[in-house]
């Protein structure tokens, strides 16, 4: 073992830990955005004299709330809501700097406080008709704001200073109009206190929150498509009526199911568009969380803020400590602020000490985001585990396999932490399933590795299996709390950790499988391509369109993973998807554009050889797949994992399908119902029982394998996400389109190689036309010589 | 080494004379041998797997009821070219305005499983060999066999109903969704005189006499499902007499999938009924089965008309004592369905109050009674829930073969198990050696 091999390894694990570490600290109390972060060490800035950057935002963001039936931390609720406007967590203040959700949840309550600050109740009818005020159907028949009284009052000019003259001796109606004045004049004035000092930065009418990038949505608020495309409010409210009214004719339409009125694309995002300014108008009026809890907190005595301070009478503790909060924060008083949160946070603690704990547990995962992180390394260990076949094999095998070791562990950590913080087994919901998909992945390619292959194909296919899912995930999770409460059917640990659990590893078996074998056929490809140029000038010397094909499929698989990686590293950084990205195409045209210049290359020294070129001879630029081609033992133990995991696939698909049937029966009498994800299930089944029984026939070999492993991978997906997209039936959650999107190009990529499988069968044998098997005269060759770094069983 | 070497059911060798037999096979043993090829097993699976996918395409635009009965307890379905039009429309964009007529004949569920029976059983006919390295497949396929004998039994014999009771109510009646009936009630006499019309006799054009019917009844229109509406003035309306001369009925979509709240189709009809003697036509009447029973009136006779549910009426009652909606903190979501009820059945004694909940059912008499759905106060003119929960419904099921599925569950998982346990174990030998 040399340096390198003993050394490289460590040195990845200690990185990644370094990584890790960082990520699992706490939330730094006050987080500064002129001082905080990496961009701040090349660009420093000077020391923010904006006051709410003093202030315990993440402290305030523990706090639990009740929200959807569940106590959570506001971060969680916070950090949904933006997601679900802005598909970021974060969002951009007016510096460009990146600001917490919590902040983004402060400036909605403030304006709302400020909102409130300016709203009157009349009662006495006389008052409303001697001012002539106008009445606003959204709002109760009572409620004005204070500068509708005073325009009001602009308008009775003459008569309000007739009042304002003989105010002394007023009486009757004429004093309580002038009382109502001047207190409209006292609460304007409050109100405009109250957004002024919140400032540019943090108006929330300014907000760059809102993401539109549908250009017909755009078209429909006459604004301009820009970078970013994030919007406020300030911009959108000139046409914000129209996006409204067009929502609810679209909502209508979509409960009537005319067949000849359908919702078209531009009706759906409108309708996702008018539901998050619906939330911008509840949060603008303190509605919509109930943040409030009562002097004993009972589990149903939560209150909105709007409610509360609506309210009669003396509000209690709790009610005091926040409305405090939020004043404080919407005035700027750093210190008040972060006093009253420190204050309220112990009385919570007092009161709820296992959901007090539970939330700031809650929000501590948020920030760590420990599924989020773990995608980064397995990019990083699939680097390595690639880079092991070109270079140093031993060194980044191993270093791959470290960190793959590395991620699982972290992984299998957030895995049972989210079970501990839901109490529930790993698969509730969709987001869950993609996590877990991950996590079987990770294992089930490392136990390979390590047991069997000892060559970093399985590490490879794991660590992309690994990104793949976290990057589902991170999508899934952009559609609200992933840790929800259940149906009433749903809950039921017992079931959900036998049928869903054992269902959703059918899926993994599948899908490892599926990718084994795409290895494999990339491998075969790989041979394929070497044998042309060894048997050059041979009379075997077969047709262009063969090596073409090859050649195509060993540089467009890594050119597409490449794009899909990149693209994928994008949007989980930005949230945006490609063709919002202005650096997407550019990236990927380039990847492309490499891999078919190098495929010129190599295609050139096929077909025009150099003069003095030796028959058979490799040239420099074919020469890295040489690690990759297949021999006799290679094939034979890659088609048999293939074989093995599909055992455990039928297996477990079909225990999983069975016992969701026996759940059904428990729950309504019906075994079997037909239902789309039931269907699902059971191709999943029939489709590994297939691939056993035409290879137990014999009516399949390496190449039927593999093309029924990559059907398998389409079932599996089908099963997945395409039953969901047919809005039909129980199993009908998660209806997206981006979905549908995701299906396709997947299925796309399937059918292509599966394609590319149809190769004719002798180059899945390309091995025996190799020099020295044709030496033994056909005998297999022997297994590797030990030590030797090239892919090869162990 | 391949862990192939020893197929488990490959044919002992391919086309000839099985080993060990003398004398040439006679022509049933040839067609023994034909059934029990893995080659039959492989296409069967391929036609299950496009069956089962488009079955659950054609769910986009039928009910799941008419797609079971259609395409898996069936023995021939045709498959509208419409379904592939569809499933380009959902995942590939093609434009919503696509229709492709046609249709084309495929095997349906009962002809495959039927050939997958028989395939297997033909299969461990000719080639059984009671050996340990066989004993899982041999397990794992007698339990299979279980599995489609349940599914056999589930289509052949079980019988699925609801019960609805309101809170403090009593009742021994379950209607049966399936079966739908127009109920003509003589409530002259001492007892009712009830006739009944079976739904499936509703076709359009076509004139139903029978002896024991007050009329006859020319069917105008039916539909399998639907809701109602004012009419408006002007309107064109098929009925003149009763309800529907001021409502309309409006088809709409079948219940697609297995909907969480198990709502059901709700037909609607509209008959012209025609003087048993002079053939004279008596008027057109919408009955729907959302609604009371209307009164016609035959020779002085005042007849109940009503479209509804098939009903059965059991020996023993159930009494809602109280039905909870348990709900998450201030939301409408629920975390719990429970309905408490005094089970009461003087034929064995019985007089208890059992919790029925979501997953915990009461079984009695050979029959399960599940949590499924509640009624409320009213109902929107879309069928959804407003006001106050005001009784249950419970799902109730008979189904001789219920049990088979978890014994097969525990069959099949052994077999499989030890199967492949035998095939591993001897993968990892040859690897050591």
């Amino acid at each position: 073992m040399n340096r390198l091999e003993r050394w490289l390894p460590v040195a990845v694990t200690v990185v990644g830990l370094l990584y890790i570490g960082s990520s699992l600290r706490s939330a730094p109390a006050i987080q500064d955005p002129s001082t905080h972060g990496l961009k701040r060490v090349f660009w420093p800035r000077e020391a923010s004299s904006n006051p709410r950057d003093k202030m315990r935002l993440a402290e305030f963001g523990r706090l639990p709330v009740l929200d959807n039936g569940r106590i959570k931390p506001l971060d969680t609720y916070a950090r949904n809501h933006l997601m679900a406007a802005n598909r970021r967590e974060e969002w951009l203040d007016d510096k460009e700097d990146a600001q917490p959700a919590v902040r983004w949840f402060l400036n909605l309550a403030a304006g709302g406080l400020a909102n409130h600050a300016a709203e009157m109740v009349i009662e006495d009818e006389d008052v409303v008709e001697w001012l002539k005020l106008p009445q606003d159907p959204r709002r109760p028949r009572v409620v004005f704001r204070a500068d509708e009284i005073l325009r009001a009052a602009e308008d009775l000019k003459g008569k309000v200073e007739a009042l304002e003259a003989k105010a002394a001796k007023l009486a009757g109606l004429e004093r309580k109009v002038l009382d109502t004045v001047q207190d409209a004049r006292k609460r304007a004035a409050r109100s405009r206190a109250l957004v002024k000092s919140l400032g540019k930065a943090d108006d929330p009418e300014r907000m760059r929150v809102f993401r539109i990038d549908f250009d017909q949505v755009l078209h429909l608020l006459k604004l301009e498509r820009r970078e970013g495309l994030r919007y406020s409010v300030e911009e959108i409210s000139p046409r914000v009526g129209l996006i409204l009214k067009r929502a609810d004719e679209a909502q209508h339409r979509a409960e009537e199911k005319d067949p000849n009125k359908p919702v078209d694309t531009t009706d759906r995002r409108a309708m996702d568009l008018a539901e998050q300014l619906r939330f911008y108008i509840v949060m603008s009026r303190l509605e919509g969380l109930t943040m409030v809890p009562d002097e004993e907190f009972s589990p149903t005595g939560w209150k909105t803020l709007g409610q509360t301070l609506r309210m009669s009478g003396p509000k209690g503790k709790p009610a005091e400590h926040l409305i405090r909060i939020v004043a404080a924060y919407a005035l700027g008083e750093a210190d008040a602020f972060n006093e009253e949160v420190a204050a309220y946070g112990e009385l919570v603690k007092a009161n709820l000490p296992t959901e007090a704990s539970k939330a700031r547990q809650e929000a501590w995962f948020n920030h760590a985001a420990p599924f989020y992180r773990s995608a980064a390394l397995y990019v990083l260990a699939f680097a390595l585990a690639v880079l092991s076949w070109v270079a140093a094999p031993r060194a980044l095998f191993r270093s791959a396999t470290a960190l793959m070791a590395l991620v699982l562990v972290l992984h299998t950590f957030a895995l049972i932490y989210r079970m501990w913080l839901t109490g529930r087994p790993p698969v509730v919901n969709l987001y869950g399933s993609a996590v877990f998909i991950g996590w079987g992945c990770t294992v089930t390619c490392l136990l390979l590795d390590w047991l069997i292959y000892r060559n970093g194909i399985a590490t490879a296919v794991g660590a992309l299996l690994g990104f793949g899912t976290m990057v589902i995930a991170q999508f899934l999770g952009g559609s609200g709390d992933t840790m929800a409460v259940l149906e009433a059917v749903l809950d039921t640990n017992f079931w959900l950790a036998t049928h869903v659990t054992i269902v959703t590893l059918g899926y993994t078996a599948t899908f490892v499988a599926g990718f084994l074998a795409t290895a494999f056929l990339y491998r075969m490809l790989a041979g394929t391509v070497l044998a042309f140029f060894r048997n050059r000038g041979n009379p075997e010397w077969s047709s262009a369109f063969v090596f073409s094909m090859a050649l195509a499929g060993v540089l467009a698989v890594p050119a597409v993973l490449a794009v899909g990686i990149l693209w994928s590293l994008l949007y989980m950084a930005t949230g945006d998807a490609p063709n919002a990205n202005p650096w997407a195409y550019p990236l990927g045209a380039a990847v492309i554009l490499f891999a078919v210049a190098f495929g010129i290359v190599v295609a050139l020294r096929y077909f025009s050889p150099a003069p003095d070129e030796a028959p058979g001879a490799i040239p420099g630029s074919a020469q890295w797949m040489e690690p990759l081609e297949l021999d006799v033992a290679s094939s034979k133990s890659m088609s048999n994992v293939v074989y093995g995991v599909v055992c455990f696939a039928v297996l477990l698909s079909f225990i999983g399908t069975v016992l969701g049937g026996i759940w059904a029966d428990q729950s309504w009498g019906r075994f079997w119902g037909w239902d789309p994800k039931e269907n699902g299930a059971i191709l999943v089944v029939i489709i590994n029982a297939l691939i056993l029984h035409a290879r137990w026939g014999g009516m399949i070999r390496e190449r039927g394998l593999v093309m029924l492993a990559l059907a398998g991978n389409m079932t599996t997906m089908w099963s997945w996400f395409g039953t969901n997209q047919l809005e039909i039936g129980l199993h009908s959650y998660g209806f997206s389109s981006a979905l549908a999107t995701m299906c396709r190009w997947f299925w796309v990529s399937q059918l292509a190689l599966m394609a590319l499988a149809a190769l004719p069968l002798k180059y899945w044998k390309s091995y025996a036309a190799r020099p020295e098997a044709k030496a033994a005269k056909g005998a297999p060759r022997p297994k590797a010589a030990a030590g030797d770094p090239r892919i090869a069983p162990a | 080494m391949s862990i192939t070497a020893d197929p488990p059911l490959a044919p002992a060798s391919a086309g000839g004379p099985t080993p060990g037999r003398k004398q040439k096979p006679g022509p049933l043993w040839q067609c023994l041998q034909a059934a029990a090829s893995l080659r039959l097993t492989v296409v069967l699976f391929v036609l299950s797997f496009i069956l089962v996918f488009l079955g659950t395409l054609a769910q986009i635009d039928y009910g799941i009821g008419t797609v079971t009965k259609g395409y898996f307890r069936s023995w021939v379905v045709f498959i509208p070219f419409q379904v592939f039009v569809q499933f380009l429309q959902k995942f590939f964009d093609l434009h919503p305005s696509w229709r492709v007529p046609g249709s084309f004949p495929f095997p349906a569920g009962l002809t495959l499983g039927f050939l997958l029976t028989i395939n297997l059983l033909a299969a461990h006919a000719i080639r059984f060999k009671l050996s340990w390295r066989r004993s899982g497949i041999i397990v794992l396929h007698a339990g299979l066999l279980l599995l489609l004998a349940a599914e056999f039994i589930t289509y052949a014999w079980a019988v699925e109903g609801k019960m609805v009771i309101e809170e403090d109510q009593s009742s021994n009646v379950v209607f049966h969704s399936s079966g739908m009936e127009l109920a003509i009630v003589d409530p002259s006499g001492k007892e009712d005189e009830v006739a009944v019309v079976p739904a499936r006799l509703m076709r359009p054009g076509k004139t139903i006499r029978d002896e024991r019917l007050p009329f006859d009844l020319k069917v105008e229109e039916w539909y399998a499902n639907h809701r109602t509406r004012a009419a408006e003035e002007g309107e064109k309306n098929l009925a003149d007499q009763g309800f529907g001369r001021t409502e309309i009925a409006v088809r709409t979509k079948e219940v697609s999938g297995v909907a969480s709240d198990q709502r059901p189709d709700y037909p609607a009809l509209y008959a012209t009924l025609l003087d048993k003697v002079t053939g004279k036509e008596m008027g057109t009447w919408l009955f729907s089965s959302r609604w009371k029973p209307q009164e016609v009136a035959v020779g002085g006779k005042k007849h109940q008309v009503s479209l509804r549910f098939k009903e059965t009426r059991r020996p023993f009652t159930l009494t809602l004592l109280k039905f909870s909606f348990d709900r998450y903190p201030l939301t409408n979501k629920a975390y719990n369905f429970s309905s408490l009820v005094r089970l009461q059945d003087p034929g064995l004694g019985i007089d208890e109050e059992i919790l029925i909940r979501m997953n915990e059912p009461l079984r009695h008499r050979g029959e399960t009674f599940f949590q499924a759905d509640w009624i409320t106060e009213e109902t929107d003119e879309f069928g959804n829930k407003k006001g106050k929960e005001i009784g249950t419904v419970l799902q109730v099921v008979r189904n001789p073969g219920w049990t088979l599925p978890y014994i097969s569950c525990v069959v099949v998982s052994l077999g499989m198990l030890a199967h492949f346990g035998i095939v591993l174990a001897d993968f990892l030998r040859k690897r050591g050696a």
